[in-house]
């Protein structure tokens, strides 16, 4: 199944996205960003199975403020 | 021992802060938010609950807005130094700690800033809010106060506080040190912008633990900059929050232990811990109420109004004396000054100090009808060996006069 990705820039974020996401319904794990995402920067991710809700998802992260990163962001 | 000295550092703690660090020893040994194995991303969750349990708790606007710290002095030192810029005035209350005291005399021998002292009137909250207003100038720019003086345990009104310092426009940071786990507080009730306490004392968690809440973090000057897991290839400091005001590898274990140390607070509730507390303290204070050889600072305590926190002084002893003498007794209490010269000299025992007794969620009254046997004993003591010494000098000036 592919998997859709969600960037944001630490841990912190990447774990209230999670919780966030959870009462929604979504169900996402956290991984450090890969490297060919994140360029030379730091951060971690979201990864979605359901990628059908992946665009929902990131309307939901960002209704709370949550910036989500531009693939090689920073790099 | 019977531990009396709280407002310090409380001990024991609940076994169950015991048992979850050690827990953590065990299994969540990694660097929180640094690698991408699953033992720090479990890791990084067990920080991160901790985190959501202080936001809940406190009433902060994001959990982003908590800010783990060593101690609540580093606190109030990142919030104070950060917030602070050239030109600014401060206004802080005649009870501050040291750790507010210090940093903003630093700030002011250095000519970056002035600050003012606003007078406390015990049980006349008007009084002491017309005190803060009237120190009020076209640029001041942070009021401090403490939520309750370590030295006498009085509250102070910190909810109209705030409401003044916001109706000008000024940011409100309160120093949460002896009132976090024991009085309620509700950020965003009480106008507060940051919000600085220890995890060692009444949240029962370890030393070596401490909190900064603020939704003004990302307009803080940094005081320490380093590694945070995050941006890691830029020269500058992070500026989202928490990361721009933690850097290096947080207390991992001492964290754990906080979060477990709330969840026992959270259970017991603070209403249950307040009373309880207050009951013993009110007991103590009634006792050496009617001691004539006993010194107190403050009146009758009552709730909403004091923490279970007694200043006083037997006669003919210095302070610390008295503790050492407490203390050979079976006793821990604080003498001397308390890191607070301040409420010493508002209760005018800046040339003696004062014993400091405070209470917390583990003694009993059991303990306190003790203590106040102890201290009747200790007065007889001290009066005889008063006695005797005017005895001898008595005799000695006969001799003299023969």
């Amino acid at each position: 199944m592919q998997e859709q990705v969600i960037m944001v820039s630490s841990i912190t974020y990447a774990l209230k996205s999670q919780e966030l996401l959870q009462k929604r319904g979504i169900f996402s794990y956290v991984e450090k960003t890969p490297k060919e995402l994140s360029g030379r920067s730091c951060g971690y991710s979201l990864i979605i199975r359901d990628t059908a809700r992946y665009e929902e998802a990131v309307q939901l992260l960002m209704s709370y403020d949550i910036r989500i990163l531009r693939p090689r962001e920073g790099a | 021992m019977i531990y009396f000295d709280n407002a310090a550092t409380t001990t024991p703690k609940p076994e169950s802060v015991l048992r979850g660090m050690e827990r953590g020893f065990h299994v969540y040994g990694a660097n929180p938010g640094r690698s991408g194995h699953d033992m720090a991303i479990k890791t990084a969750k067990q920080v991160f609950e901790c985190r959501e349990m202080l936001a809940d708790f406190f009433h902060a606007k994001d959990v982003s807005n908590v800010v783990f710290t060593q101690n609540c002095t580093q606190a109030l030192n990142e919030s104070i130094k950060g917030v602070l810029r050239q030109g600014d005035h401060v206004i802080i209350s005649c009870l501050e700690h040291n750790s507010v005291l210090r940093p903003v005399h630093k700030l002011s021998l250095e000519g970056k800033i002035t600050y003012s002292i606003a007078k406390v009137f015990e049980n006349d909250d008007e009084r002491t809010l017309r005190s803060y207003e009237s120190l009020i100038r076209s640029n001041t720019k942070l009021i401090i106060a403490t939520h309750g003086s370590n030295v006498c345990g009085l509250v102070l009104p910190i909810q109209k506080i705030g409401e003044l310092a916001h109706s000008h426009g000024i940011l409100f940071l309160v120093d949460a040190a002896q009132s976090a786990g024991v009085l309620p507080i509700d950020m965003q009730r009480m106008n507060i912008d940051f919000l600085c306490m220890p995890g060692h004392k009444s949240l029962y968690g370890p030393s070596g633990t401490g909190v900064l809440i603020t939704d003004h973090g990302e307009t803080l000057d940094t005081i320490m900059e380093g590694g945070t897991g995050s941006s890691s290839t830029e020269y500058t400091q992070p500026e989202f929050m928490p990361d721009k005001l933690e850097s290096g590898t947080v207390n991992v274990f001492g964290i754990i232990g906080l979060k477990e140390g709330l969840r026992y607070v959270r259970q017991k509730s603070l209403p249950v811990i307040y009373k309880h507390e207050m009951q013993i303290a009110s007991y103590i204070y009634t006792q050496l109420s009617r001691m004539p050889g006993v010194l107190l600072y403050t009146g009758p305590l009552k709730m909403g109004r004091n923490l279970p926190v007694i200043a006083f002084n037997i006669r003919g002893l210095d302070s610390e004396e008295t503790t050492e003498q407490l203390n050979q007794m079976g006793y821990a209490l604080r003498g001397g000054y308390h890191c607070a010269p301040l409420a010493h000299e508002y209760m005018g025992t800046l040339e003696i100090g004062a014993a400091r007794l405070s209470i917390g969620a583990f003694n009993t009254i059991e303990q306190a009808k003790r203590f106040c046997m102890d201290i009747k004993k200790l007065l007889k003591k001290t009066i005889s060996i008063e006695f005797a010494g005017m005895c001898d000098r008595i005799i000695l000036d006969m001799c003299n006069f023969v």
